[in-house]
């Protein structure tokens, strides 16, 4: 069975259940609106609107789902030794996400986060993570496009203030 | 791309996956990023064990974790980075330690609770271990920073020295430091402290739940070590409900050493290892000779007292004393059930 999801810019996706199944926003609103596996004809006669999501972003999350939909939901390991948050980025999903600019993987990582797919989020975001490593701050903050507005008074504090964790 | 593209819970998110270091480096890119990692549970580096460890005129952290094998870090009492620089400090197994003579770093001040304010908020610790340290009022503000932390299971003390002259304030620390497990080693000023070593003392290591208390002197160099604290004879009876105390530091009278021995033995809490260190030195141990009343027990039961110890074997009273050299003397052996 098939499901139709219309995105903001009114593009309809027509994808396998089990996609539409992968995210927790889509779940609910097929149960809200008595969407069912067994029931073709309220699969048919409904659509999900998905007002947060560009035609452009949902291609990207479909084409990601297609790759995940017979994984076995994996247990994430919630620290690692020094206590940040680990998520392993398959080969695959670096090849996926690799060619996306910043911008980009932004755009997608709220659509994730918007329709809850946990695996796609936590790529994405292990993704800026990495790409933040190693970076000086002047570089992070020509990554994320902003200005310091910090004094240099601030900054030293802050440098007092976190002196401890030079590598 | 706006930063106000992404909001500030996917920001966070993202943070979550960086490493400390980037982080500092985050902070340092605009007052609204800075926030966002003050204000944000961000990741916690694992370093179980917190040395506070004091130097002629200064104190270092040294931090370890849990393995001991990796992420050590340290810093000074005042500007790290500063001193680091100032005091020709060199990295060695990854934390800092001090190279020659430091002059300028004060004693404990205000600034080392401010960096174990820092220190906690990126550190699980939950093992500190204080060595060498006057702990005058500025320290004990420390300490019971430490202490009010939910995380710190254990605080230990080495050769500390303390110069508190509020008795109320160190009584108050003494009794809430009954709540961790206790460790003590080379205490000084113990006359200072031994108001507050009462039967208070240990009644409150009990009933929070300590499971150990440790207390030992200074030991020169080819000498014994020396008691300095002698045991109220109030704790005997809380002292009982320990299985474990090393507390070789501490005199015990030999009344209150056979009382402590008839109130374990009356409890019958049989099948248990009893482990009790205290400085027994003078005792004659004859004053076992005579307790012949015991009553009956269903199995065996040991308590040892440093290199002595006194055993009682199932359906049976018998007691026997054993000394340093494996002889054996059997001190009463009672009728047979």
């Amino acid at each position: 069975p098939n499901v139709k999801l219309v995105t903001s810019d009114n593009e309809e996706f027509v994808v396998d259940f089990r996609i539409a199944k992968m995210s927790v926003t889509v779940s609910r609103l097929m149960e809200a609106m008595n969407m069912s596996e067994t029931d073709d004809a309220s699969l048919l006669s409904n659509s999900i609107p998905l007002p947060n999501v560009t035609k452009a972003v949902m291609a990207r999350v479909i084409e990601w789902c297609e790759k995940h939909k017979n994984d076995e939901p994996k247990e994430e390991k919630e620290n690692d030794k020094r206590g940040r948050t680990t998520h392993v980025v398959s080969d695959w999903d670096k090849e996926f996400l690799k060619n996306d600019e910043f911008g980009r993987l932004c755009q997608l990582m709220g659509a994730a986060n918007y329709l809850e797919i946990k695996g796609l989020f936590n790529d994405i975001s292990q993704t800026i993570a990495n790409m933040i490593h190693g970076k000086k701050s002047d570089e992070i903050a020509e990554m994320f496009n902003i200005h310091c507005d910090l004094t240099e008074a601030e900054k030293k504090e802050i440098r007092k203030k976190t002196a401890w964790c030079e590598d | 791309m706006e930063r106000s593209a992404l909001p500030i819970e996917l920001l966070v998110h993202i943070f979550n996956f960086t490493t400390p270091k980037d982080l500092s480096n985050i902070q340092l890119t605009s007052k609204q990023f800075n926030s966002i990692v003050e204000n944000h549970r961000m990741p916690t580096i694992k370093l179980t064990q917190l040395v506070i460890e004091g130097r002629p005129k200064g104190h270092i952290f040294h931090l370890q974790s849990e393995d001991q094998k990796s992420s050590k870090w340290g810093i000074c009492d005042g500007m790290c980075a500063e001193h680091r620089h100032r005091f020709d400090l060199r990295r060695e197994n990854s934390h800092y330690i001090f190279q020659g003579e430091v002059q300028e770093i004060s004693s404990p001040s205000s600034k080392l609770l401010s960096y174990l304010e820092l220190l906690m908020k990126h550190c699980e610790v939950r093992d500190v271990c204080i060595y060498s340290v006057v702990i005058n009022e500025s320290m004990l503000d420390c300490l019971e920073f430490l202490l009010d932390k939910k995380i710190v299971e254990k605080i230990s003390f080495k050769n500390v020295d303390f110069q508190v002259e509020n008795a109320d304030r160190l009584r108050r620390f003494f009794l809430d430091l009954g709540k961790k497990c206790m460790r003590f080693n080379r205490i000084h000023n113990m006359e200072r402290l031994s108001p507050v070593f009462d039967d208070l003392f240990y009644r409150w290591a009990a009933f929070n739940g300590c499971k150990e208390i440790v207390i030992t002197a200074e030991r020169g160099k080819g000498r014994e070590e020396r008691s300095f604290i002698s045991l109220p004879p109030s704790a005997v009876d809380v002292l009982s409900s320990f299985s474990t105390l090393f507390l070789p530091a501490v005199a015990i009278e030999p009344s209150d050493l056979r009382r402590l021995v008839e109130i374990i033995l009356e409890r019958q809490q049989t099948g248990f290892d009893y482990r009790f260190h205290f400085d027994t030195r003078g005792i004659d141990w004859s004053i076992f000779q005579s307790s012949n009343e015991y009553p009956n027990t269903q199995t065996w039961m040991r308590i040892w007292f440093d290199d002595r110890s006194i055993t009682l074997w199932r359906g049976e009273i018998q007691a026997e004393l054993y000394t340093r050299n494996s002889e054996v003397i059997v001190l009463f052996k009672g009728r047979s059930r």
